[in-house]
């Protein structure tokens, strides 16, 4: 889980290194790109000069001719100082004497050289050597392209945190809102666990002291009666052993119907598995066990082959267990008893249906059939506790499927079930 | 059946149940002498001749041991434990008699080297049953561990 303070931290890291990164692309661009135009710039500086030398020589060859020297010099010294670039200057005469020597400065940082001569008929009247420094002429270093990029990187910057600005207004607190919203619903759904668990924990312990504490009293009725029964029947009436037999039934019966509450809580609690589980043979295995358990009945069956579901194995045979049973049971007074089991699709979902023609039960009470205990025919009718149902539902609801019942009155009863299609058991 | 010189230990707080253990055992015709404990420290003091069994002659133990698993001060599943580790009593023979059908209990039962876990059934008659098997198990057909001396 992302505490929203350090994810927001982390964002502001990755924009910070994008930022950087976009910044040392165009520097690295724009350096290229001066480098390139500086080598341009610079011979294209350096024809100029020549230009200029040559142009120079020519205006003081009159002078030169007519051995002006003063004049040579006085035209070359305010050639000099019109231009900054010019670091240093000399006019060499071809006998060797030097007529003018200007020096602004020593070094140049990058130098120009030039060589003039100055001729007249292919006479060389002087020479002139000139040395200026790029870096300060007017095509020196690309001031345009340091400031652009300059320019550039600041643009950069700016953009780049205004991007973060708008990122963080339209799309990250948004963002951030939710998945802060999530982690507290995680949070609570955490807590809740641990408070169902908690629930669970205190059922067990119920469970635990109910099989002991209540089955306890019930074994001193059933014991005592049976004492009185035996040692004392001799003074007793058959209408006062009756009473104990009673007695004693009933204390029995709450055993069973404890033992049924508590294996229904187990049922609940227990670990699911999730296998292919073949329905065909669990429907034809309850069903040899219902005839051997009845030999005498004539039921007809219709069972559909190859019927296979995901879900746990013997969970799912305690459900098919239950609904044959049912159908067994509730149809011992139809004349020609029937008990179909089968699939059908509904709405893409599998849908298993047990289907009897016994008693059947009044649609009113549809849903009360599920509940634990609850029982729609009397025990003198039918036997049973009315745990069966109950059941079911619970190991249907834990596969994440439905269960409900069809029936009418004197007709037969169809009980129905899906079950997870993901196996999310 | 004749062997009433070996006791039964019985532990067991509840005395309705008591008697009709007693009752069950009789009419089964075990005559053993039943001692009864009724908590789980009167259990191991009778075994370990400590407490109000101080000085009982601890050579001389119970043929069976019939326990119970909610007791007080000293719970059944803590007995077992401790005559399993105490080599005076650890190959006693002991049966778990309870109410408790948890698997939890039934688990931990057999893990701590309980010979046989019966089920208290709510009817009379299976009781007596059940007794029946235990008794013509454990005092006529079981041989006893050898006396320690
Ligand atoms: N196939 C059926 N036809 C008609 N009624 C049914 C059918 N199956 C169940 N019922 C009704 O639903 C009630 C609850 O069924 P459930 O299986 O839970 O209990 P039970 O069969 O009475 O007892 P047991 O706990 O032994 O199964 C039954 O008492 C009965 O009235
Ligand atoms: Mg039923």
């Amino acid at each position: 889980m992302t505490i929203p303070g350090s994810s927001r931290a982390t964002n502001r890291r990755t924009l910070i290194a994008f930022i950087a990164v976009l910044a040392g692309v165009v520097s690295a661009a724009a350096f290229t790109l001066l480098i390139l135009q500086r080598s341009y710039l610079h011979s294209e500086a350096q024809e100029e000069l020549q230009t200029e030398m040559t142009l120079l020589g020519e205006l003081s060859t009159d002078a030169l001719l007519r051995s002006d020297y003063a004049a040579v010099e006085g035209l070359v010294r305010r050639w000099v100082n019109r231009h900054d670039y010019i670091m240093q200057i000399t006019a060499t005469m071809p006998n060797g004497f030097v007529l003018v020597s200007e020096k602004k400065a020593s070094q140049a940082k990058d130098p120009l050289i030039v060589h003039s001569p100055v001729t007249f008929n292919g006479k060389t009247l002087m020479t002139i050597h000139t040395v200026g420094d790029f870096s300060i002429s007017e095509g020196g270093y690309s001031s345009i392209i340091v400031h652009v990029s300059i320019l550039l990187l600041a643009a950069i910057f700016i953009l780049g945190w205004l991007l973060w600005w708008i990122l963080q207004r339209t799309a990250i607190r948004p963002l951030e809102n939710q998945i802060a919203a999530r982690e507290e619903k995680e949070r609570e759904l955490l807590q809740r666990t641990s408070d169902l668990e908690t629930a669970l924990k205190e059922l067990d312990s119920f469970s635990y002291s109910i099989s002991h504490d209540l089955r306890a009293p019930l074994r001193a009725i059933d014991g005592y009666g049976h004492a009185l029964t035996e040692d004392y029947g001799k003074f007793l009436d058959a209408t006062a052993l009756d009473y104990v037999a009673r007695t004693r039934a009933a204390a029995q019966r709450m055993g069973f119907l404890i033992d049924d509450l508590l294996a229904l809580s187990r049922m609940t609690r227990r670990e699911l598995a999730s296998r292919d589980v073949d329905i065909t043979s669990l429907v034809h295995d309850a069903l040899d066990r219902m005839a051997q358990a009845e030999p005498w009945r004539n039921v007809e069956t219709t069972v559909e082959g190859n019927v296979h579901a995901k879900g746990d194995p013997s969970l799912l045979a305690i459900v098919i267990d239950n609904l044959v049973q049912n159908a067994w049971k509730y149809t011992s007074r139809a004349n020609h008893p029937f008990i179909e089991f089968g699939t059908r699709k509904q709405n893409g979902e599998t849908v298993y249906f047990v289907r009897d023609n016994g008693v059947g039960f009044d649609m009113q009470y549809a849903d009360k059939l599920f509940r634990p205990f609850h029982r729609l025919h009397t025990p003198h009718e039918f036997s049973g506790s009315g745990i069966g149902l109950a059941t079911v539902a619970r190991i249907i609801q834990r596969h994440g499927g439905r269960i409900w019942a069809n029936g009418e009155k004197e007709k037969g009863a169809t009980f129905s079930f899906t079950l997870a299609s993901r196996a999310s058991v | 059946m004749e062997n009433s010189d070996k006791v039964i230990l019985l532990v067991e707080d509840n005395p309705d149940d008591e008697a009709l253990t007693l009752r069950a055992l009789k009419k089964n015709n075990i005559m053993n002498e039943v001692v009864i404990a009724r908590d789980g420290v009167e259990a191991l003091d009778y075994l370990f001749g400590t407490g109000a069994h101080a000085g009982r002659d601890v050579s001389f133990q119970p043929q069976v041991i019939l326990l119970d698993l909610k007791l007080p001060k000293i719970d059944g599943l803590e007995v077992l434990k401790r005559i399993r580790e105490d080599e005076r009593t650890s190959m006693q023979p002991v049966v778990v008699l309870t109410t408790s059908n948890e698997d939890s209990d039934v688990i931990t039962s057999y893990k701590l080297g309980v010979n046989s876990y019966i089920r208290k059934p709510v009817d009379f008659e299976q009781f007596m049953e059940a007794v029946r098997h235990l008794g013509l198990y454990w005092l006529v057909l079981n041989i006893a561990p050898p006396r320690q001396g």
